[in-house]
This record gives C-alpha cells, structure tokens and sequence, in this order.
C-alpha cells in the first residue's frame, strides 16, 4: 500500500517536473476575472456604520464605533454591560480610551477610569473654562430622536500631564430595556479635528447669530466656555469688505482688514474664499500656517458661511488646522 | 535585436501567448492604478467637484497610457523602446496641490507643461551630463528612488494614514500574508509563474480583506454611482496660467522625475542585458523625451503629472518579462479604462493593506536592484565614502526634515527630496574625486 502511494507520488513529481509548454492556467483567469467582481460585490455597509464613514479620521471612526456598539450592547443586555466596559484591555477600555454613562438628571452610574464618580451628580461640574460639560452630555439624551448623538468638547486631565488636556467626546442616546433613557459617551485627547464636526459646529455658531443677532452673539461665540469653542477651532465674523466684526485674536478691537492676508506660500485664502461664496452659501479654502514649535508650515482649513444678520450680509466661519498623511511631506 | 537576459521568460523582442499577455499587461495595470487615488485627493485637497475630479482621474489616465506606448516605441527622438509604464507620479502631488490651490486647475496645467518642457531641455543636453552620472551614481539614483517610496508604502503597509490612527493587527496580517505570498511566489515557483507574482499576492490579498472586512468603506456604492462609459469633462481645457514664483519648485520636482526616470531606464537596461556594463545614454535620452512628452501632454489634456513608474520597472524585473507588447496592451488598457469611470473608480479603490504589500515588494526589490548597480563598478575607499555621504544626505533629508526647515529659500529646492539632494552629494563628490585624479595623472 506505502510502496503505491510513493509510486503515484513519485510519478506525478516526474510528470510535474517535465519540460512542456506553458499554457495560462485557467485558475488564473477565473481569479482575475473573479477579482473585478469581487470589488464590485462588497456587501452593504450596515447603515449603524453609516455614524462611522462620515469621519475623515480612523482614531475618530473607533471612537464612534465603540460608543455606537456600547449603545447598541446596553440596548439589548441593560446595565449588565457595564461589567464588560469595566475589563481593562478590552475593546471597551483600551490606553486613554474609556466608557461612562450618565442618566438625563446627570448622576454618574457608569465610568471606566474613575468608579469613584458613579452615583455622584456631576450635572453642575465645569472645566477649568467653565464648560458644563455634563450638562451637554445630558442634553444630547434629552433630543427627541431615539439614537439622538453628538460632540462635546471639555479640558479635562488625561492621566499623563498636569495641565488638563482637550477632550473630544462623541456621546450618544440610549434606551434601557427596561425604558429608561442614559447617555453613554468616550472621547479622544487631542484629537484631529473633523471636518464634518468643524463645519456643523460653525453652521450652528450661524444659526445662533442669525437668532441672536451681532451684538449679543458676537461676544458669546468669543467666551472661553462658548460651545462654539473647541479644540484649535475659533469661530470669527467677516463683513463683506474682509474686515473682522468679531475677531478671535483681537475680541475688544475689531475691524482687522484680512482680505489681503497672505500665507506662507504667497497664497491669499480670504479673496479665495469671498470668490468661492459670490457662488455657494459655505465653502472651504486652504492655507499654510506654522503649528506651535513646528519648524515646518503646515495646512489650515477655512470652512465659512455666508448669513443675514441684523440686515446686512456677514461671514461666519473658523480655521483649523488639517493633518498631513504621514507619507507626505508638508 | 538585444539577446533575451538569462533570467528573463518574456524578454524585450518575445510576443507572449495571449493569455499569459492579458494577465502580465493587468498586473501592470494594478501597478499603473496604485497612484490613481492622487487625483482624488488631490481634489479633495481644493474641494473640487467630483466631475471635475473624474475628469483630472480620466485625463491622468489618459496621458500615462499614452505615455507608456510612447515609451515602448522606438520613435526618431522619442521612446526608448523598454518596458517602462508611466502613471500618476507621487513626487509632483505637492507641487500640484500647491498650484492648485493658487490658481486652481488652470495654474496646474500651466505648471505641468512648464515641467514637461523643462525636461524636454533636461533629456537635450543629457549626452553632455553623461559624465556625471558613473555607473555608481545611477545606483543611487535607483537606491533612492526606492527610499522615496518607503513612507507611502509604510503607510498603506500599516494601515495609518495620520498620525495617532490606531494600528489594525488584522490589516497589518493581511499585509503581511499578502507580501509573503508575493515573495514566495517569487522565490520558489519554477519559470512562467513567476510571471504571476503580484497577480496571486492581489488575489490573496483582496480575498482577505474582503473576508474581514477591510476593502474601503462604500466601495459598492461608490462604483455603483459611475457610469461604465464618460468622456471627461474638459470645461477647462482652454484655460492656462502660469505663474514665475512656482517655477524654481517645478523645474526642482521636474529635475527629481527626469532623474528618476533615469533610473527607471537604466534598470531597464540592466534587466534586458545580462552584459550591462555601462548606459546607453542614447536609449535614456530617447526615454526621457517621452517622458517629457508625456508629462507634457497630460498637462495639455488637464491631468495631474505623470512619470515612469519604478513599481512597474521592478516588478518586470521580478517577473521576468520585459517584452514591450506588454507595454503596447497595459498603456492602450489604461487609456481605454480611462474613459470607464466605473473601472477607474474600482481601481483607485484598492484596499490598503494591499496596496502596502505591493509596494513595499516592489520596493525593495527596486532597493535592491540600485545597490547590485552600485557593486557592479570596483570602487575605491574614497568613492565608497562619497557613495555614503550621498545616501547618508538623502535619508536625513527623509528622517528629519525639519532640520532643513530653516536653509535659505534659495538653496530650499535642493532639499526638496532624497533623491535630489543624494543624486547632487553624489554628483558634485564624484567630479571632485574625478578632478583630483586627474591632477594626480590617475584615472
């Protein structure tokens, strides 16, 4: 039976080493027609990941994704969940990246980095700008729409430095199988910022002053605990001519001309952007600017609206700065 | 007729079955397609419309086909007659995202004939640069060709597009699997399947991601918006600038694609002649002036710059074919693909990890291939030191650019890349030890 085996082995090696043409296996061509249709046959991204792909960034679309996924597993397994969000290590808590959880009256019942905080009301608790982070949090469980979901962005100590840090907290609306309504929330030290985040944030600083009008509203959008303030973003107002009606870098001394203000590369992204909105109610123009204690220009975003306010046409809009692909060089 | 390399299954004169043709010319393709995700970004970058963007996608496509048929001719004056694809070239994504921010997609086009034309002048006088470039200096011409590709292989290797994204294991495996099949292919199947390599890696690799979930987010929906057939939009197709200030940088990024392109051909000619001692510097002018042609028209069409493609260079020598037809049916395939917005859409879609394993094979084989360039001239201790001090030149400028941040403005271009500042350092050291040769009575 051995003395066979090796036999037919040892035939289909002689067969297998002798010199024949070549001819194109058809295997391959099967593959490589397979592999355009392959592409094309992806399955459909599930719609609760549709939260996920509007984000630029992978560190933000985890961030989302995890706290999508813990409102979808507290949905179905109710408070028992928390004991996985404890695990360290787990998905659910991972280096800087942890969970908590916060009832619509802001009482604390879950937190994955400080279990001190849990049964404690944090509802009146500000930053070090003043920024009632919790009561923002707990607005969001408090919107109508059942998944409701939103940014807040707080200054809060991450473990590593003295100084407290920038936080970007993306929370969302939970439904309890037992009824009751929570909010469960994670966030990013020092995160990118989005462009998708930065442009609904400065649409709504429009829709705010289109409310409240210049005077009263100009100076809210400025205040350090303005929620119009987040993380390298600050939020100015243009009149028609490029002159600032309210100025992140001079508040009590508007009236800056910044039509001709140049960038590094000789490149004048305020005419660009005032060409831009002749056309389009909000647009976005680029430029180059040095980070703090980089030796190296690197690339800012304008994303601006043109309103009505007070009867006279003005530009709401803020600058932040753009990553470079780590491949590129700026 | 050249006599077929010892290592080769395909060379530069054979007409392969039309099979095995078909499937060499589409990894080709895949190779061509690897930069195609530029012109996307390049119009996210301005915030252009996505009509805009096929068109830019379509006419890119459009002049690298051309270009690479034009490459594989032998024309009077034009083509060096080599196996040498064009394709979107990564070293002018900066320069063209600059422009384009200035001036829009006018000023791009302006500046992209401007480059072309340069390297016209460029391949012109390269008869009497010749001296300049010893074997040993195409060497690391070629060795940094391939360093320049290191940080967007990496990249897509890993799977971290920006600083602080989070690391995959998962799509760091499918890199790695898909990589080590490419080698194993490579290293262990006997004569024609070699010919596959890449094409088995990309299969293992897509199944992969795939399988996990790792081809890009939207793919179907995004293919399933495009039409099979556009003609691109050429709404400003009469529109020119052309602006002084950008010129120094353009003539700087079009010197580092003609140098590269040097390369490219110089391995060209190693892997089509297993006698190769010295250039052919008459084939290399010939091969940049469709080059330059081809850099030129795709400015004239309003596509993003193109360039010979080292991943392609490389991976012919990997596979052991190098017959022009390839060249003749991947350049047609990609024109014609071009006015396929659904095809040009699946192709600029390529999963990362398997874009990373590609090019991190064909990367190092190309790093590879510029050092066996270096070994092959005998050199003594002060050339071999030149040799470093060029590599050492070109790596820093790679690892820690920032410490050039500062240089004056006027001597900045040279920095602009490895591949500049290694090919001058190397250059202006060679001549040096040339002189004092000389004034020694040496050689």
């Amino acid at each position: 039976m051995l003395m066979a085996v090796r036999q037919s082995v040892r035939a289909a090696w002689v067969k297998a080493r002798r010199p024949r043409p070549f001819r194109v296996p058809r295997v391959f061509v099967v593959i490589a027609l397979a592999l355009g249709g392959l592409v094309c046959a992806t399955p459909a991204v599930a719609s609760g990941m549709d939260r996920v792909s509007r984000y630029v960034y992978a560190d933000t679309r985890q961030l989302v994704a995890v706290v999508e996924e813990a409102a979808a597993l507290m949905e179905h397994e109710g408070r028992q969940a928390f004991e996985a969000f404890a695990v360290a290590g787990s998905r659910w808590r991972q280096g800087e990246r942890y969970l908590y959880v916060y009832t619509l009256e802001g009482t604390c019942v879950f937190h994955g980095s400080t279990p001190e905080l849990v049964g404690r009301n944090l509802l009146t608790s500000r930053d070090i700008d003043g920024n009632p982070m919790v009561e923002r949090i707990v607005d969001i469980g408090r919107r109508p729409e059942p998944d409701a979901a939103g940014w807040v962005f707080f200054l809060w100590e991450n473990g590593t430095q003295i100084s407290a840090t920038f936080k970007s907290a993306y929370n969302r609306r939970v439904v309890m199988p037992d009824g009751q309504v929570l909010v469960v929330g994670s966030g990013l030290y020092l995160a990118k910022t989005e462009p998708v985040v930065a442009a609904e944030r400065i649409d709504d600083a429009a829709r705010y002053l289109e409310v409240i009008g210049l005077q009263q509203g100009g100076a809210a959008l400025l205040a350090r605990n303005s929620r119009f303030v987040f993380p390298d973003v600050t939020v100015f107002v243009l009149d028609e001519q490029g002159r600032t009606i309210v100025d992140p870098a001079f508040p009590m001394n508007p009236g800056r001309r910044l039509l001709e203000f140049t960038d590094a590369v000789g490149h004048q992204p305020i005419i660009d952007l005032m060409r831009k909105l002749k056309t389009q109610s909000s647009a976005s123009v680029q430029f180059l600017a040095r980070r703090p204690g980089a030796a190296l220009p690197a690339r800012k975003v304008i994303y601006a609206r043109r309103i009505v306010v007070d009867g006279r046409s003005v530009i709401v809009g803020g600058e932040y700065f753009r990553p470079t692909p780590v491949w590129m060089r700026e | 007729m050249t006599p077929k390399a010892a290592g080769l299954v395909y060379g530069l004169e054979d007409r392969p079955p039309l099979g095995s043709l078909l499937l060499i010319s589409f990894q080709h393709l895949l190779l061509m397609s690897s930069t195609l995700a530029l012109p996307a970004a390049l119009m996210a970058e301005i915030g252009g419309s996505v009509i805009d963007g096929r068109g830019v996608l379509a006419l890119t496509m459009i002049a690298a086909g051309l270009g690479t048929i034009l490459q594989a001719c032998r024309l009077p004056g034009v083509g060096s007659g080599y196996l040498c694809p064009n394709l979107c070239g990564p070293n002018f994504f900066l320069a063209s995202a600059n422009a384009a921010w200035l001036g829009g997609l006018p000023l791009m086009r302006g500046m992209t004939i401007a480059a072309g034309l340069f390297e016209f002048l460029f391949a012109g006088f390269i008869r009497r640069l010749q001296p300049l470039f010893p074997t040993a200096v195409l060497g690391v011409v070629v060795l940094m060709v391939g360093v320049g590709l290191v940080p967007i292989g990496a990249s897509r290797f890993m799977s971290i597009a920006y600083a602080g994204d989070p690391v995959s294991g998962g799509r760091v495996a499918v890199a790695a699997i898909t990589v080590l099949t490419m080698v194993a292919v490579n290293l262990f199947s006997k004569g024609t399947a070699k010919l596959f390599t890449v094409l088995i890696g990309m299969v293992v690799g897509y199944l992969l991601a795939w399988i996990f979930g790792y081809l890009v987010p939207d793919t179907d929906a995004m293919v399933a918006a495009v039409p099979w057939f556009g003609l691109p939009a050429i709404n400003t197709f009469f529109s020119l600038e052309f602006r002084w200030d950008l010129l120094p940088v353009w003539i700087i990024v079009s010197i580092c694609g003609a140098l590269k392109s040097f390369g490219n051909l110089v391995l060209c000619q190693k892997y089509n002649d297993d006698q190769w001692t010295e250039t052919d510097i008459a084939g290399v002018r010939r091969g940049l002036m469709a080059d330059a042609l081809s850099l030129t028209t795709s400015g004239l069409l309003g596509g993003m710059a193109t360039d010979t493609s080292s991943s392609n260079v490389a991976f012919s020598g990997a596979s052991g074919a190098t017959s022009r037809v390839v060249a003749y049916v991947a350049g047609g395939a990609f024109m014609l693909l071009g006015l396929s917005p659904k095809i040009s859409t699946v192709l600029t879609l390529m999963p990362s990890p398997v874009a990373g394993a590609l090019l991190l094979f064909v990367t190092a084989y190309m790093m590879m291939s510029g050092v066996q360039i270096i070994s092959r001239e005998r050199l003594d201790s002060g050339r071999l030191l030149c040799l470093g001090l060029a590599v050492w030149a070109g790596l820093s400028v790679d690892i820690i650019p920032s410490v050039y941040a500062d240089v004056p403005s006027w001597i900045r271009p040279l920095f602009a890349s490895s591949l500049t500042i290694a090919t001058v350092v190397a250059v202006v050291l060679f001549q040096w030890l040339r002189l004092a040769d000389w004034r020694h009575g040496g050689r």
